[in-house]
């Protein structure tokens, strides 16, 4: 197996379960479905602007949409009688559409499409170099998803403390004065980062699965913060290191195969969840 | 003939924490019968196990002579108001009508009988004349009462209500209490929960007070005991006392 | 265009992939549900592949039974995982929907190695087709959307009165679990359906949209339905128009963003009645 598949997986994993926490914690996890499958007409309007396809154009394209994206949820679930997961859906179905549309008509010189978009394809990363000068540093996958752990190192240190306070009681924040909206806004904006820089090399089906399912799972066993990051993190490492050695022997998709590992370790962790309680009732009797 | 409600050592709650323990009670036919207790007393539990909503962990439970599932159509069943979301796209006729339906006649075509019931039921708490109206358009008393209309449409034996009072307006409060009066004429039993003490020995004429465990069940008159109330509502004062003596003595022993 | 037999095909496939993804889709939303059929449509692919793998072809019942399967199980994960534990609805649909695309995605890995595989076909399959649709998909359309219609209507007071207050459906005696086993059954069947003509994301549009379009202007059941199924039907009348101006756009999309257009127009101009009451 390639090393440098093997760190731009590794650290996209980390840097995910790091990231993903508060969405998981404040019971929005489908909101990353959302702004996963969303921001794709954001960064093909930016690449018909501008007519190349740049890291700035891809970011800001992708904010923009993240934005509106969060925005326009607000917005409908606000109506009565409007639920809150057919607001997600209905805005995320448009906007994945309208990306499809502008990929496959205007925007066709793009080179990105469905499958790509769906299912990513880590095994190109070692093709994909970054030279500077003529000296090659290394595939440009690793350096993303090791600048994407840095960041979502950052943006817990310095957003954690009011990420928890707003995502585990809200109403209590407002009466404090901090503002559960900006908060959350923020919080959108840096997944959507997030999303935009990682999704050409897992898909964003993965990427899902990296910001949800190992905090999850540790979710059910863990009784404090710190022991549901460090579990997380360490799950997170390790389903993706068994997915990528199975992908290797069996020579399938990466993705799928990881993807598929992480779920498997979620039920893990719901059957022992499971077992747990069975026996703690059992015991009052 | 058969008691309205005959419960024998009946222990029940969630996820195996019992919240009421072996209660035993039975109230007769004909009565307008208030289940008091505090909050947290299992009020809610009790009526749930009554409803087969959820199984006991003890214990035994007969409705009207036979077991709950037997005599279903016999009951009408009032939920909390909070229990439902009251911005969902229906009209206060189509939440009447569902009085009507039983395992029998849901996959059916209703007949017109069903309808003039339900329509009777409506005349009778006042909301004829908002039968098309959808049900967020209702005030939290109108609210109560479509509820109410839909249990009046079953033309039961057994009514059971949870918390009919909580919240509502002067004009449904007697509202409720004129239909209650017409249904002990007409010799129902009407099973209501109900936490606020002031209003509930207007209201009802048989009693069973529980808090976690059985107080007392029976008549109004015996009802009317200080002790009860007090062992009902007052239970957590003296235990509190005996805690803080108990410290103060310890205290007392240690000084010396 | 309307002499046009591949046209008129490709409308009357959408129609009736719209309209019995609609009627389910008024009930889905009011059970609050509505991104159920988003895990299901991901979660049918790997069922889907082990049919294709099955048959060694492209066979219409053996894909749907597949699809089916896979999509129906993973819906009954999601809902055991609510159950038994803390964890809440939006967590559980994540968790299985990326589990089961993941081994679907493997299973098509597979299935592209295989000396028989028509990968191409599987995956434009996978990612819809609409714009080749057959009089044979059609007429497989018809009979599916007939049964879906004819048991929603059957069921329809049970399903009205299980969202609305499922605590008194169990009181008066329904079977509560087997009218949302039918439910999901229903809506399983619709997105399978819908899949192979708009593709795994995109099925869910047509689940979703008219139902959220319809409810911001209608205050009843009965005016939902009629609302939601008129909305269905416009935007699958207009993607396909649209797409057969410009035969560069895929149709689904195209239905899609019509059904985006349209709900703009319905926020624009719905019910304010709905947002004062008290």
């Amino acid at each position: 197996m390639d090393i440098e598949i093997f760190f731009t997986a590794i650290f996209l994993s980390v840097a995910a379960s790091i990231s993903g926490i508060y969405m998981v914690l404040s019971q929005k996890s489908m909101y990353g479905d959302a702004l996963s499958h969303s921001l794709l007409p954001g960064i093909v309007l930016v690449f018909l602007i501008t007519g190349e396809r740049s890291f700035f154009g891809s970011l800001i394209g992708a904010l923009f949409t993240g934005v509106l994206v969060s925005v326009l949820i607000r917005r409908l679930e606000g109506i009565k009688g409007i639920y809150s997961d057919a607001a997600i859906g209905g805005v995320f179905v448009v906007f994945f559409a309208l990306g499809i549309l502008l990929i496959s008509g205007p925007a066709e010189g793009v080179d990105l499409d469905q499958d790509c978009v769906l299912f990513g394809e880590i095994a190109f990363v070692p093709i994909d170099r970054w030279t500077i000068g003529d000296y090659d540093v290394g595939a440009r996958g690793v350096w993303i998803s090791l600048f994407l752990v840095l960041l979502a190192l950052t943006f817990h240190l310095v957003m954690g403390r009011v990420m928890k306070f707003v995502s585990f009681n809200s109403e209590f924040a407002r009466s404090r004065g901090v503002n559960p909206e900006i908060w959350n806004m923020i919080y959108h904006i840096f997944i959507s980062i997030f999303i935009v820089l990682s999704f050409e090399l897992v898909g964003v089906i993965l990427i899902l699965s990296f910001l949800v399912t190992p905090i999850a799972a540790s979710w059910l066993v863990s009784g404090n913060m710190k022991r549901l990051i460090f579990l997380s993190l360490t799950l997170a490492a390790a389903s993706t290191s068994t997915g990528l050695v199975a992908a290797d022997a069996l020579d399938v998709s990466i993705s799928g195969t990881i993807a598929f590992m992480q779920g498997v370790t979620f039920f893990v962790f719901l059957s022992y969840y499971s077992l747990a309680k069975k026996r703690s009732i059992r015991r009052l009797h | 003939m058969n008691d309205a409600l005959n419960i024998t050592n009946l222990t029940a709650g969630y996820l195996g924490r019992p919240v009421i323990f072996d209660l035993c009670f039975t109230v007769p036919q004909g009565v307008i019968c208030g289940v008091i207790g505090p909050n947290g007393s299992g009020k809610s539990t009790l009526l749930k196990s009554i409803m087969g909503l959820i199984h006991p962990m003890q214990g035994t439970i007969q409705v009207l002579g036979h077991s709950i599932d037997q005599v279903r159509s016999k009951i009408a069943y009032v939920p909390q108001r909070e229990s439902v979301d009251w911005n969902f796209p229906v009209s206060v006729y189509d939440v009447a009508l569902m009085g009507r339906y039983a395992p029998d006649n849901i996959f059916k075509r209703l007949k017109n009988s069903d309808k003039e019931a339900t329509l009777k039921a409506l005349e009778k708490v006042h909301l004829l004349e908002y039968k098309d109206k959808p049900i967020g358009q209702l005030s939290g008393g109108q609210q109560q009462r479509v509820f109410i209309a839909r249990a009046l449409a079953r033309e039961a034996e057994l009514y059971i209500m949870d918390e009919p009072f909580a919240g509502v307006d002067s004009v449904t409060e007697s509202a409720i209490l004129k239909l209650l009066k017409e249904m002990k004429q007409e010799k129902k039993t009407v099973v209501i929960v109900h936490h606020d003490l002031q209003t509930a020995f207007d209201y009802f004429d048989y009693f069973v007070m529980i808090n976690r465990k059985l107080i007392f069940s029976g008549q109004k008159k015996e009802a009317l005991q200080p002790q009860y109330l007090f062992e009902t509502y007052g239970g957590g004062l003296p235990a509190l006392d005996r805690i803080r003596t108990a410290g103060n003595a310890r205290e007392e022993i240690a000084k010396s | 265009m309307f002499q046009e037999p591949n046209f008129l095909w490709v409308f009357a496939g959408s129609a009736l992939l719209a309209i019995s993804a609609s009627r389910v889709g008024v009930f889905v939303f009011l059970q609050n549900k509505s991104l159920s059929g988003d895990v299901i449509s991901h979660s049918l692919l790997p069922g889907m592949v082990i049919g294709y793998l099955l048959s060694g072809e492209k066979n219409f019942w053996l894909l749907f039974m597949g699809g089916f399967i896979t999509g129906y199980f993973a819906q009954i994960l999601t809902e055991k995982i609510i159950k038994i534990s803390f964890l809440k609805a939006d967590v559980a649909m994540a968790v299985v929907l990326t589990m089961f695309y993941g081994l679907g995605v493997v299973l098509l890995t597979v299935a592209e190695k295989l000396p028989y595989g028509n990968q191409a076909g599987l995956s434009a399959f996978l990612l819809g087709k609409a714009a080749a649709l057959t009089n044979l998909d059609v007429g497989m359309y018809a009979v599916l959307t007939a049964l879906i219609l004819a048991f929603v209507k059957w069921s329809e007071k049970a399903l009205i009165t299980v969202s609305f207050d499922s605590t008194y459906a169990k009181a008066i005696g329904l079977p509560v679990g087997r009218i949302n086993t039918l439910l999901t059954s229903l809506l399983t069947g619709a997105v399978v359906m819908g899949v192979q003509a708009v593709g795994v994301v995109l099925i869910s549009a047509l689940i979703i949209l008219p139902a959220l379009g319809s409810r911001l202007i209608s205050a009843s059941i009965r005016q939902m339905t009629s609302y939601a199924m008129a909305i269905s039907l416009l935007m699958s009348a207009g993607g396909t128009v649209i797409s057969y101006i410009y035969p560069k756009m895929p149709t689904g999309p195209i239905i899609v963003v019509v059904g985006g257009m349209l709900l703009i127009v319905l926020y624009l101009f719905r019910k304010k009645t709905n947002e004062k009451y008290e």
